[in-house]
């Protein structure tokens, strides 16, 4: 399950709405502007936000929030929002050891968790059964 | 006082300082009880070593919060459940899941090495 943690803020300070995470499926993405392997597999979290039936959340892990924007601003912005988790307790809470990470959560529950750079080889073995 | 000393001596006094800052709020025994846990969960980053030893910051989290989860009340078990739960069966070191004594692996290689140099070498008596 995800866990409940109070003041969910996003990128720009405003309070998330923790219903917003658990309405049908959710890509959670683990990102950062000092995470190498996040703007590896950037363009591809671009292409999906376009198809699939599918809100790409974004998790931005224990980033200056500053970097983080211009980081959108350059590579563009497929998340719908992203919780801005400055001290990593969120991530923690929901088993992050790092960045990138993937967790796909269908109506609140965690279904897939995956470690690392996610590609459409990866999406095509461990998500596309979810669909 | 020579110069490695006083270096020698400011090291110490930076660790001190440090330790203080991070679980001062712990009883001696909840200390005794932060590192027994520690010690006993995996750093899911590192793959083998436990939190105690590794350096990776996700460990250093992990600490903290079996820090504040201890300072809440939780019991050993209670932590070990909610790691078990949040990262899976293998953050715990002694899961029982590799009971296997690997150590015991040379010293039967070693045994059937013997047994196989020697039935092929000592010739038996005509």
């Amino acid at each position: 399950m995800l866990p409940s943690i109070q003041e969910l803020v996003d990128l720009n300070g405003d309070i998330i709405n923790e219903r917003s995470l658990s309405n049908g499926k959710v890509l959670l993405n683990v990102w950062a502007s000092w995470c190498i392997t996040c703007l590896v597999e950037h363009p591809f979290l671009s292409k999906l936000s376009k198809g699939e039936d599918l809100i790409i959340i974004g998790i931005n892990y224990k980033d200056d929030l500053s970097k983080a924007k211009n980081y959108l601003d350059e590579n563009g912005n497929p998340y719908k929002f992203s919780i801005f988790d400055y001290k990593g307790n969120y991530a923690l809470k929901l088993g992050v050891t790092g960045a990138p990470e993937t967790f796909l959560v269908i109506d609140g529950k965690i279904v897939k968790h995956r470690i690392g750079e996610i590609n459409q080889k990866v999406w095509n073995d461990e998500f596309k059964a979810f669909f | 006082m020579n110069l490695k000393h006083f270096f020698k001596l400011i090291t110490l006094f930076c660790l001190l300082a440090n330790s203080e800052l991070l679980y001062k709020n712990l009883s001696e025994e909840q200390l005794i009880r932060l590192n027994y846990l520690s010690d006993n969960i995996r750093c899911p980053k590192c793959s083998y070593g436990n939190v105690s030893s590794s350096n990776a910051p996700i460990s250093k989290d992990i600490k903290n919060e079996i820090a504040t989860l201890i300072k809440d009340g939780y019991s050993d078990d209670e932590i070990f459940e909610l790691m078990k739960n949040r990262y899976g069966n293998y953050i715990l070191l002694n899961s029982g899941e590799d009971k296997m004594p690997i150590y015991l692996i040379p010293l039967i290689a070693l045994i059937i090495s013997i047994l196989a140099v020697t039935t092929y070498t000592i010739k038996k008596p005509k």
